[in-house]
């Protein structure tokens, strides 16, 4: 009898069951699960979902835990297929001391996952901001392998990257413009986030679409106990926020449906109205203002079903009138995305999720002008892109060592580069010119997180990429691989490849996130974007030692990356397409820009900290990145602007005592890279190729052919970039008072932004300047800086 | 659910402070006076000219004392078996040789340098292009009616047959000349001999980049120069018939139409200073660096080949 249970194999049986936050019942994605005497678990999905599949036993007990939350301890008899769903305790202070007995949060040691930053939202709303306004991407900016571009931007530059090899998406939606106010501000209101993730490489076989990274938001579901609400009064914007139930639960039997509404909105236009009122006489209104506008609603069908809608809106308007003459100009751009996705357990292994898409980025610019009594003209240009998708992924958990993912994405994008409408009531003349381009990309993909034994940890994929439209169809394999081997259960060293392969292009040769940015598709001019990754990495979690030691996880990396076919505008090409929109001829983008490659390779260093009284991190990049194009610097390599040796980024949050947090960032960085006059000199040209002069009459005596045209140039030197900025640092020191009640809590925050008030450079620019006593002018360099030191204050009030 | 009242605190900025500061020039390397060379050279020359300046470094007092112009240069044109050296024009300044002493050849690769007493030395070679025919001159009127006057205006453009084979730069343009028989105040009392008259066109800009073009991304294709508008005349209703015709307000009027096919050093010269120049003082612009194929020096030494073809306006 002994002998014939040692030759039949053990039963298997599955636990699954979802992971929510105590009281909201917010479904929590990341937290962890696993066994407590073997390195053996799963993570729940986007929508908290988890299955962990173990051989029959007597007893296990199962350790579920996510930063920022207590963790929960539970042992079960395991005879048979079980239905767990925990909630746990949103973390404070007082725990802490229980939660440290454990690891509170997924060790970095224990993925095959590499390169990839996640940020706990609470900290992002610990950290100091410019003008108060919490900002979810200058927040991953202070990440080892993520560089700002100019001063006060929240464009992304990953891996020698530029914001346009970005993929962010926002509930499966993407984003195509993540800026407000010309890159001050990101979209991203964090009071309706519920995590952010971003990707830097290594790169899982389901994310596809750009060469760089993956920035992953995932917006909060809205609370089901009871209606909550939050508000914020900054400096420059409010905010607003409302969430609850749909349906009143009974006791026992918790809501089945909540809803989040967040909007925010900047009052810059109503401050600034009577000012610029009264400068002009009341001749001129002019003002300027974004908001945003998140929404979710979600609805549980049944125990194996459940509905999410979600939106977000948001726009940047600019308006300038002149009362007296009636001439109106307005520029406005924004995003509008929404969402409405179906999860579906078929079984306690297999979860699937099905989604609608829609996106669109419109950038607009319309002018009214009042020629004479009667007559008007009128100019309306836009330009943009709309997506509908739809995307199935299946999330499927057959035994503990594998975690299989597959699935497929399709969407039509629709490129409108330019649509013009220009109308003219004295020539009875309306002319539209709209360019529209329709085209389809796909992606198919399938992946492994495959545990073999305690040691070894796989995630392989492949992902097969399409494009067909514009008189071109692609269809590209994408090999993805990631390995980690665990040393120990605290040490582990991770190796990744990937390919990416991109097909849309965004036209920026600004790189400070203007709304002129404009998406254009892959054509048989422009060839679709590639790059590839390798990185080897160790990672570390500190698991002893005493409050400051413990929790901190140590991860160091290095990369190369090599970049194919990205495009940059030609020198001296301009960004927007319709500086002259009566030209005869139509532009045709592809011929203002300029295909080549580029090569990025790094060390990054993060020791971070995420949780207990004293968090943060401390990052440092070390890291060259080339570009090289045939048309750009006579085709040699050079230093784009945003190469950057040296960057460190500091950042340390304390909480005093349970009503004061003190929270400090310090950042350096190498200055840019930029082109700057070295002489100047004339340039004399040969003109249209006729020269002729006249006698005293007027009439011509004389053609011949070349006459010489002088224009004053600026000589760059021999190459590209050669000029080093200064570097640039900066110190931001927030404090934040908390006032804590049963039923409401508030928060008062008093911040300085370049709290030493350094002048890092903006921009660099030769100008002549006066001399006193009639001297001549003299020509020197200007550095511009944006920001001194900016203090704010802001107070926040939920209940 | 209490109501609270909201605080709102007035900000008082701390001091700004000059958010523009000067730099000390030193950061910047100093770039030393250099030569600068411009000459473009075709076989349709009557005249071979060169024009020698010199740069500053862009961060001095720019002070006039010191002009652009360089007088004191010497300036040689060689073909490989022989060499002309070229004398000052103080008028037009610039260096100048007559043809008949080194003629320019389709082909033919030449070598100019530039000496100044100083020591500086710069060289540059230029090969000449083949001509290129023009196929077709296309003349497109329209005609608005407004009241009792009808305006018609007249644009050209034209076309040519790009080589397959090669990659080929063009520059063009063309005018439109006539007889003037007609002076509001004749001199002395005398009636004049009718005089030609000229007027250059002005042809639409191609994007960017004047009135130049490449053959990229269109090899071997027929080509377009942009339209430009050749005249426009207003008839009134109590005009004579005739005056519905351009030669009755131009007479004899003919339209040249010049096609440059220049060496791809012209070309990239050219556009890199047209687009510096409309770049002008943005920071955020990528900026234009412009290129130059004078070793030692800067500036542009190209040469081209120009054909024409005229059009008859009737």
């Amino acid at each position: 009898m002994f002998t014939s249970v040692q030759a039949q194999a053990p039963n298997r049986f599955t636990i699954s069951g979802y992971i929510r936050e105590a009281g909201t019942r917010e479904a929590l994605l990341g937290a962890t699960i696993r066994l407590a005497n073997r390195p053996i678990g799963a993570q729940t999905n986007t929508f908290g979902f988890y299955s962990i599949t173990l051989p029959e036993a007597d007893s296990v007990t199962l350790l579920f835990s996510l930063v920022g939350y207590g963790p929960q301890t539970r042992t079960l008899a395991f005879r048979q297929n079980q239905t767990l769903s925990i909630d746990l305790m949103p973390g404070q202070q007082l725990n802490e001391v229980v939660i440290s007995e454990k690891r509170g949060q997924a060790p970095v040691s224990d993925s095959p996952q590499m390169s990839q930053i996640d940020l706990p939202i609470v900290q992002i709303k610990k950290i100091p901001a410019l003008l108060g306004e919490k900002d979810v991407l200058k927040v991953l900016q202070l990440m080892p392998g993520v560089q700002k571009g100019s001063e006060g931007q929240s464009g992304l530059y990953v891996r020698g990257g530029g914001p346009d090899q970005n993929l962010i998406v926002l509930d499966d939606a993407v984003v195509y413009n993540a800026s407000h106010l010309f890159g001050f501000f990101s979209v991203f209101n964090g009071d309706a986030l519920k995590s952010v993730e971003l990707t830097k490489g290594g790169f899982p076989a389901r994310f596809g679409g750009r060469l760089s990274s993956v920035l992953d938001l995932t917006m909060k579901d809205g609370a089901r106990d009871k209606i909550h609400g939050e508000v914020g009064i900054g400096l420059i914007a409010s905010r607003l926020l409302v969430e609850g139930p749909l349906d009143k639960g009974k006791a026992g039997k918790p809501s089945r449906s909540s809803f989040i509404i967040s909007a925010r909105r900047t009052y810059l236009d109503i401050i600034a109205a009577p000012i610029v009122k009264a400068q002009t006489n009341g001749e001129t209104t002019a003002g300027y203002y974004f908001y945003d506008l998140n929404a979710k609603l979600n609805y549980d069908l049944g125990p194996r079903d459940r509905i999410y809608v979600s939106g977000y809106f948001g726009r940047d308007k600019f308006y300038a009138n002149d009362n007296t003459n009636g001439t109106s100009v307005g520029l406005g751009w924004g995003n509008a995305t929404g969402t409405v996705r179906w999860n579906h357990q078929f079984s306690q292994k297999l979860f699937a999720n099905t989604s609608l898409i829609f996106s669109n980025y419109q950038f607009d610019i319309s002018a009214n002008q009042l020629i004479d009594s009667q007559n008007r003209f009128v100019l309306d240009y836009t330009s943009g892109i709309r997506d509908f998708s739809v995307k199935h992924d299946l999330d499927f958990y057959p035994t503990p060592a594998h975690a299989l993912r597959f699935g497929g994405q399709l969407t039509a994008h629709r490129f409108t580069p330019s649509a013009i409408v220009l109308q003219n009531n004295s020539l009875a003349n309306i002319r539209k010119e709209v360019d529209q381009i329709d085209v389809l990309e796909g992606g198919i993909y399938a992946e492994d997180t495959w545990k073999p034994d305690d040691h070894w940890r796989v995630n392989g994929g492949l992902r097969l990429s399409s494009f067909t439209g514009a008189g071109v169809a692609y269809v590209r394999p994408e090999p993805r691989l990631s390995m980690g081997y665990m040393i120990r259960p605290d040490l582990s060293v991770k190796a990744s490849y990937a390919l990416m392969n991109q097909y849309v292009h965004l036209l920026s040769n600004t790189g400070i996130g203007l709304p002129t940015d404009l998406w254009v598709p892959t054509t048989n001019l422009v060839k679709p974007q590639q790059s590839q990754q390798v990185a080897v990495g160790v990672a570390k979690d500190f698991t002893g030692g005493g409050t400051f030691t413990k929790g901190l996880a140590l991860t160091v990396e290095g990369y190369y990356k090599r970049m194919d076919n990205i495009i940059n505008y030609r020198e001296g090409a301009s960004f927007l397409l319709i500086d002259d929109p009566t030209s005869a001829r139509r532009v045709r983008w592809e011929d203002n820009v300029t295909v080549g490659r580029g090569w990025s390779y790094g060390a990054e260093v993060l020791l971070q900290k995420k949780e207990g009284r004293f968090s943060g991190w401390v990052g440092y990049t070390l890291s060259w990145t080339q570009w090289q194009f045939d048309e750009l610097n006579n085709g040699k390599p050079f230093f784009p602007r945003y190469d950057r040796r040296h960057d460190i980024s500091v950042v340390g949050i304390y909480d005093l005592s349970p009503r004061i947090t003190l929270s400090a960032t310090w950042v350096y960085g190498t200055g840019q890279a930029l082109t700057v006059p070295t002489a100047r000199y004339r340039a004399y040209g040969l003109s249209n190729g006729v020269d002729y002069t006249r006698n005293d009459q007027g009439a011509v005596t004389n053609v011949q052919s070349t006459l010489y045209t002088n224009t004053g140039v600026r000589d760059f030197g021999p190459e590209k970039n050669t000029f080093r900025a200064e570097p640039y640092h900066r110190l931001d020191l927030g404090v934040q008072l908390h006032r804590k009640r049963p039923s409401h809590e508030s928060v008062w925050e008093f911040s300085a932004y370049n709290a030493y008030n350094r002048r890092n450079p903006f921009f660099y620019n030769i100008e002549s300047k006066r001399q006193p006593n009639n001297q001549p002018d003299v020509t020197v360099l200007y550095k511009y800086s944006v920001f001194p030191i900016v203090p704010s204050v802001s107070y926040s009030y939920k209940f | 659910m209490k109501t609270i009242p909201y605080l709102f605190t007035l900000l008082v900025m701390a001091a700004c402070g000059n958010l523009r500061n000067e730099v000390d020039p030193s950061i910047l390397s100093a770039g030393g006076e250099k030569l600068v060379v411009n000459s473009y050279i075709s076989p349709q020359d009557t005249l071979l000219t060169v024009k020698v300046s010199r740069s500053k470094p862009a961060l001095v007092e720019p002070s006039e004392a010191v002009p652009f112009v360089v007088e004191n240069a010497t300036v040689t044109l060689s073909d490989g078996s022989k060499m002309v050296v070229f004398s000052y024009n103080s008028t037009q300044q610039f260096y100048q040789a007559r043809v008949a002493l080194m003629p320019i050849r389709t082909g033919q690769t030449y070598t100019l340098t530039a000496s100044t007493p100083d020591g500086k030395r710069v060289s540059a070679q230029a090969t000449v292009p083949k001509p290129i025919p023009i196929s077709a001159i296309t003349l497109d009127s329209t005609v608005t009616t407004t009241g009792s006057s009808k305006t018609k205006s007249y644009r050209v453009s034209f076309v040519w047959e790009d080589p397959a084979t090669e990659t080929n730069f063009y520059q063009y343009g063309g005018y439109l000349q006539w007889k003037d028989s007609k002076f509001t105040y004749p001199i002395g009392g005398q009636s004049e001999a009718p005089v030609p008259n000229i007027s250059v066109l002005q042809f639409n800009r191609d994007r960017a980049t004047g009135n130049l073009l490449s053959d990229d991304r269109q090899q071997g294709s027929l080509l377009t120069s942009q339209s430009a508008g050749v005249a426009t005349i207003i008839v009134q209703k109590s005009d004579p018939k005739a005056a519905e015709y351009v030669t009755y307000t131009y007479p004899g009027a003919l339209v040249v139409a010049q096609l440059l096919n220049t060496e791809e050093s012209f070309y990239r010269y050219t556009n890199a200073v047209f687009r510096q120049r409309q770049v002008g003082n943005s920071p955020f612009a990528e900026p234009v660096l412009i290129p130059s194929n004078i070793v030692g020096g800067l500036g542009c030494f190209a040469a081209y080949n120009r054909t024409e073809k005229v059009l008859v306006l009737k």
